[in-house]
């Protein structure tokens, strides 16, 4: 029994070096953390990358790299040569098309991305809406690693109802998915920095519409469960911020005069984080209960709001197809569903419950 | 069979139960989840319990063969029931069999490591450490492969920890609405999961030398039921995950989806569960070159089993090397595995009931 546990031991630590390398092939290898997308010409494709420096001589800490080709891996071959060791993309963490890529179609540039086995799923996609390769330009200050800037900017923030995340995986899962349509956000670069504005919206693989941050936060409350978040509305000339600590959408369709519906019931919980009012809220239950139905019926506006963008582009980014096929299979027809989603009865009921106030007031 | 080889080689009803877990789980999961998903659809889940039914069946059935001819292998009763010249050509079938079965796991061993995790290392050199490995363990007998299968069992367990994570990103959708696919659709992709399964048959050469064989049955099906919630959990763990659209695109779908996650410290989890991988795959080798080595040695009575091992090296090493591709192999495993179902169902029906019309019992 003792030697058993002795293997065991030792086959665990074992596991610990799986994928390890050697030192020398560590230096001999190039991580660039992200790569831009963009049309050079016709049937040319603009790409580039920053690599780290690792060594300590060296007189910049980074490599800036722009290369192109008719495929990214085509691209990607004439890098090679230019670079001091061997390209590896096992730590990608980013891929940023600009908006004219995203418009032509993204698929001719996803195969190296599955094909190759060391690119993580879990890269992310981001759009932008002018020159892609304009990052290189940008110069973050925390970090000269823009890779892991922008990773920590979609997943660090606390904010998950606008920091929309798509990932390499979640990308080619809905792309090839009957009945959901991709969905990617867009960054929009700055000076000194960069920030998620809204998101690109696909019909398969071409980008075809924009959604604005509020639309963004519409789609994720309908779409996503368990979220946490901040929402700020106006009431009466006053400001109060809301902070979502949960919500559950309950998406139920039918068939009304030949025409699809979809009744959609959204709950929320909510925390109030401010309120400029300065009002008491400690013993007053209707001031409560005005807070939530001003938070509803301006959510429900914004919902409103998103059906009329997504119905009019003809995508379907929620995947309301998916409920339709999984829920009323006599109602969904695959061939037709573009049409059949942009002609459909969207109703829409929220129900928050603000449940705890602060500690003052 | 002398009765002081069988008690020098006896294993424990408990070793049984982890030699039939390791002979049936190897490569077959790893592209189980994509052909049950396009046979089967959103049904995909229903095969695997259905296959296990079935196998228990030919449990059974081996079992009521193999209990009447107590120290006897498949090559030594065969004799008995239909006569040494069609006794001789029915063992010879298995175990040549048992030999392509060999090959061709190693083979794809080796194609998911090269593509994997070894891209640059000759695949002679991988099969090469493989296949001496496996003749090594099979030269020291039942013993030592039924050792090494129970110590690896807790050893690979953590394989399974390794993919627990994913459970969370099932979106249940995907196998709505059940019960769609039509019967046909069922039942071949039930044939289809049965190839996974296949490891019934080294009933025909271990029995002998298990312990308490009236409990064998029992046994076994207790690591039926193990394979068949094994199976069951990856097959709703990746169709959960892709969907049945996208998993058609994906050729080792239980190894790409662990690309999905991000774990912190961990990093990229594939790797772990391949590392660990590697280990299940030569076990599900190993009993297959065991049972064509020791069925060959006993057809020929060889005085040690590695002559015979010996013998069957350079064969394993051409029936791996004989596909030319990915799709080759896909389809040589195919009509291999036809075959032992085949044989699995066919000899013991056939003895069976050749027994009783001859009056045997």
């Amino acid at each position: 029994m003792q030697n058993k546990i002795k293997i065991i031991t030792l086959l665990l630590i074992l596991m610990l070096i799986v994928g390890c390398w050697d030192v020398s092939e560590i230096d001999r290898t190039r991580f660039p953390t992200y790569i831009t997308f963009d049309q050079k010409a016709d049937d040319v494709y603009r790409f580039s990358t920053k690599i780290p420096v690792l060594k300590e001589e060296a007189p910049e800490d980074v490599s800036n790299f722009r290369f192109s080709g008719p495929s990214f891996y085509s691209g990607f071959k004439d890098l090679q040569p230019r670079v001091m060791g061997k390209i590896s993309l096992a730590l990608l963490r980013i891929a940023i098309f600009s908006e004219a890529v995203a418009q032509e179609g993204l698929k001719p540039h996803l195969d190296t991305f599955l094909r190759d086995p060391v690119i993580p799923g879990s890269t992310l996609f981001a759009i932008t809406p002018g020159r892609a390769d304009e990052i290189i330009d940008i110069e973050v200050a925390p970090t000269n690693d823009i890779g892991e800037y922008l990773e920590l900017l979609f997943n660090g923030g606390t904010d998950d109802l606008i920091l929309l995340e798509t990932t390499l995986n979640d990308f080619f899962i809905s792309l090839l998915t009957t009945g959901v349509d991709p969905i990617i956000p867009l960054l929009k670069y700055g000076t000194d920095d960069m920030e998620v504005k809204g998101a690109g919206i696909f019909q398969n693989d071409r980008m075809v519409g924009q959604l604005s941050e509020k639309e963004v936060r519409a789609l994720t409350l309908v779409k996503e469960k368990g979220l946490k978040g901040e929402i700020e509305i106006k009431v009466e000339d006053e400001i109060v911020n809301y902070y979502i600590q949960n919500n559950r959408a309950k998406i139920e369709p039918s068939s009304k005069d030949g025409r699809l519906k979809f009744q959609i019931e959204l709950t929320l919980d909510v925390d109030i984080d401010e309120d400029t009012n300065f009002r008491r809220l400690i013993d007053s239950p209707s001031t409560i209960e005005r807070l939530e139905e001003e938070l509803n019926s301006n959510l429900k506006r914004e919902i409103y709001l998103l059906f009329d963008t997504l119905q009019e582009l003809k995508s379907d980014p929620i995947g309301l197809g998916q409920i339709t096929r999984a829920k009323r299979f006599d109602l969904f027809d695959p061939d037709e569903w573009r049409q059949d989603f942009s002609r459909a009865e969207i109703e829409v009921d929220i129900n928050s419950r603000i449940r705890r106030l602060g500690i003052a007031t | 069979m002398e009765l002081s080889k069988i008690k020098r080689e006896q294993i424990s009803n408990r070793q049984l139960i982890f030699i039939i877990i390791h002979n049936a789980v190897g490569t077959g999961f790893l592209s189980l989840p994509r052909s049950l998903a396009e046979v089967a659809q959103r049904d995909s889940w229903l095969p695997v319990i259905i296959s296990g039914i079935l196998w228990s069946g030919g449990f059974f059935l081996i079992y009521k063969l193999a209990i009447k001819f107590p120290n006897d292998t498949l090559v030594g009763y065969s004799d008995k029931i239909v006569g040494p010249y069609l006794g001789k050509i029915i063992s010879l079938s298995y175990i040549l069999y048992a030999t392509l079965v060999t090959g061709l796991i190693a083979r794809i061993s080796m194609t998911v490591l090269a593509s994997v995790n070894l891209p640059d290392t000759p695949i002679p050199v991988t099969l090469s450490l493989f296949l001496f490995t496996g003749f090594y363990l099979v030269s020291q007998g039942t013993k030592a492969l039924a050792r090494l299968d129970e110590f690896l069992f807790f050893g690979l367990t953590p394989l399974f920890l390794v993919l627990a994570p994913m459970a969370f990103n099932v979106d249940w959708i995907n196998f709505r609405p059940m019960f769609q696919s039509e019967p046909l659709e069922i039942i071949e992709a039930t044939y289809l999961t049965m190839y996974s399964f296949l490891a019934v048959d080294i009933m025909f050469i271990i029995f002998p030398f298990v312990e308490e064989q009236k409990k064998a049955l029992k046994s076994s099906l207790i690591g039926l039921f193990i394979v068949t919630l094994t199976y069951l959990f990856i097959t709703v763990l990746v169709v959960g995950f892709y969907g049945i659209e996208a998993i058609q695109y994906i050729t080792w779908p239980t190894l790409s989806i662990l690309k999905a996650l991000n774990v912190p410290f961990f990093g990229r989890l594939e790797f772990f569960f391949f590392f660990l991988w590697i280990a299940i795959a030569f076990t599900s080798f190993a009993p297959y070159f065991y049972i064509s080595s020791y069925g060959l040695a006993d057809l020929f009575n060889f005085k040690h089993q590695n002559y015979s091992s010996f013998i069957l090296l350079p064969i394993i090493a051409f029936v791996a090397f004989f596909p030319k591709n990915l799709l080759e192999i896909f389809s040589f495993m195919e009509l291999i595995a036809t075959v032992g179902l085949a044989l699995t169902f066919g000899i013991p029906l056939l003895f069976l009931t050749i027994i009783k019309l001859r009056g045997l019992d």
